[in-house]
């Protein structure tokens, strides 16, 4: 049987808009800022923001700032040359989760990695890779 | 109430590459055969709804490339961009708002056609989730070390569940993946993405699928064993990073839906196959949990308890996207007609088809079956 194959690839240019919670969020990291929403109805605080909460089907208005520090829910490690580490991240005061890379730290030690801080680019641009990535926070001091 | 009936089912064998059949030639091959075994015509048939993605497919509007193969010159045609659960769903409710007697579901997928990761890679959000190289398969990597975390499950109970898979596939003609592998294999098969080994994660897969529905006067004029649909449900959950990952609440209330809807209060008794679009390993034990089976999943599967899961060996042995729901239907139907070969549960009265779609689970589809 004859296997006739065409390639062909799809190049889609496009224009994504981020929106108003977004667009704030993405300015605030050129800042190097964090910038969440509250839900005046369950009180859930979103980072990435919503300016909508789908659990109480209500428009949120209240916004307010994070440290960049949190907690590592869960991690990933793709092999590759060097292995592509992925975390799920919650933020202090958050109650979602950031998806981000995590460097600075090597495969086998992640087991032990508690908590997390954002390492900032010099040349911030509001993307989300104004973060470069999440580092583990090694001494943590009781005071 | 007005009852749906299946009166028919078929699906292609699942293989990582079908280079020889286009998508229309894949699917006129499975409606033929289903049409073959029923003995019913084309002529008959009212309806479609069928289920596909323009990604997978490479083209906008995928459903017109196979119109015509499904039957659907001058009739009516639907089309469902989610799993091919949801196409059943939708056929039923064709049935239900007795418009139609006779209603072809049909769902199809050449997953070797487009880049796989490339394609989940535009489930994500383009913001802050694509800039940094997400794919459908780090998502439930992050998903199983939460959930494997919080409930103490350790890497060899996860393994164990695709062992089980693989060697219930042996059994099955339509498998892609099967073999008699231990659990040790399965932790020496390479790491996709941590702690997901490849025997973990669906394979990649081309095939296609179809249920013939009915109304209940007309199944009972084309068949003496008719199967009816008794009980559905269908949840969203939040998106994946605004929930709990441990946690599968969508699958839990669509389960419970479908059991009120049945007539089900003690699922673990009174269900005799499970069918489970479990496409990552930790997402069985995940789901015999949420379904409400049994509150320990790991002690449930070591025990090898009824019901069976996975007598096919689900989507672990072969999954072409979109499919995996709609095919867990053709399975369970012949389980329940006493058809599925060496597969067969003997006695097989009550079954449980689920489908799930969405990152990391978020919208899941819970159906039950019982022959007449």
């Amino acid at each position: 049987m004859d296997e006739w194959i065409v390639r062909q690839k799809i190049r889609i240019p496009f224009r994504y808009t981020a929106g108003r919670a977004i667009s704030r969020f993405l300015l605030g990291l050129a800042e190097r800022r964090i910038w969440a929403t509250r839900c005046e109805g369950c009180g859930r605080v979103y980072v990435p923001p919503l300016g909508f909460c789908g659990r109480c089907w209500r428009e949120i208005a209240e916004w307010l700032e994070l440290s960049d520090e949190g907690e590592l829910v869960s991690y990933t490690v793709r092999p590759a040359k060097p292995p592509e580490i992925f975390g799920l991240i919650r933020l202090d005061g958050a109650d979602s989760h950031l998806v981000h890379r995590l460097g600075e730290v090597e495969p086998t030690e992640l087991e032990r990695v508690v908590r997390v801080r954002a390492v900032w680019r010099e040349d911030r641009t509001g993307s989300i890779l104004d973060i470069a990535y999440f580092a583990p926070v090694r001494s943590k001091s009781l005071t | 109430m007005r009852r749906v009936a299946i009166i028919g089912a078929a699906q292609t064998r699942f293989e990582a590459r079908k280079a020889s059949l286009a998508y229309n030639e894949l699917v006129y091959g499975v409606v033929r055969e289903l049409l073959d075994r029923t003995g019913i015509s084309m002529r008959e048939i009212e309806s479609m709804v069928t289920a596909s993605q323009d990604a997978y497919d490479g083209k906008t509007i995928s459903s017109m490339a196979i119109n015509e193969v499904v039957g659907a010159y001058l009739k009516s045609e639907a089309k469902v961009a989610a799993d091919g659960l949801q196409a059943l769903l939708y056929g039923a409710a064709r049935i239900l708002s007795g418009e139609f007697d006779l209603t072809l579901v049909v769902a199809h997928c050449k997953e070797s056609e487009g880049q796989p990761s490339a394609i989940t890679g535009l489930m994500f959000d383009p913001f802050l989730q694509r800039p940094l190289g997400l794919e459908e398969l780090i998502a439930a990597a992050l998903q199983a070390r939460r959930y494997c975390r919080r409930r103490g499950v350790r890497p060899e109970d996860v393994a164990f569940v695709a062992a089980k898979a693989h060697c219930q596939a042996l059994k099955n003609p339509y498998a892609q993946r099967a073999g008699a592998f231990t659990v040790e294999d399965v932790l020496a098969s390479p790491i996709l993405a941590d702690p997901i080994h490849e025997l973990e994660a669906a394979p990649r897969s081309d095939g296609a699928c179809a249920v013939l529905l009915a109304s209940e006067w007309r199944a009972c004029q084309l068949t003496d064993r008719p199967v009816y649909i008794v009980g559905i449900g269908n949840c969203t959950d939040a998106y994946w990073t605004e929930r709990d990952l441990a946690e599968a609440r969508a699958l839990q209330e669509a389960a419970r839906r479908a059991y009120a809807m049945a007539g089900i209060s003690d699922p673990a008794r009174e269900i005799d196959v499970v069918e489970l679009s479990a496409r990552y390993a930790h997402e069985e034990l995940m789901a015999i949990e949420a379904l409400g089976l049994h509150t320990s999943p790991v002690e449930f599967i070591t025990q090898d308890r009824a019901p069976f899961i996975n007598p096919s060996g689900g989507p672990l042995c072969g999954n072409p996207p979109t499919v995996s729901g709609l095919v867990r239907v053709v399975e369970a139907y012949w389980q329940l007609r006493g058809e599925a070969g060496e597969r067969q549960v003997l006695g097989a009265r009550t079954a449980l088809a689920h489908g799930a779609g969405g990152i990391c689970g978020q919208n899941q589809t819970v159906v039950i079956l019982r022959r007449a």
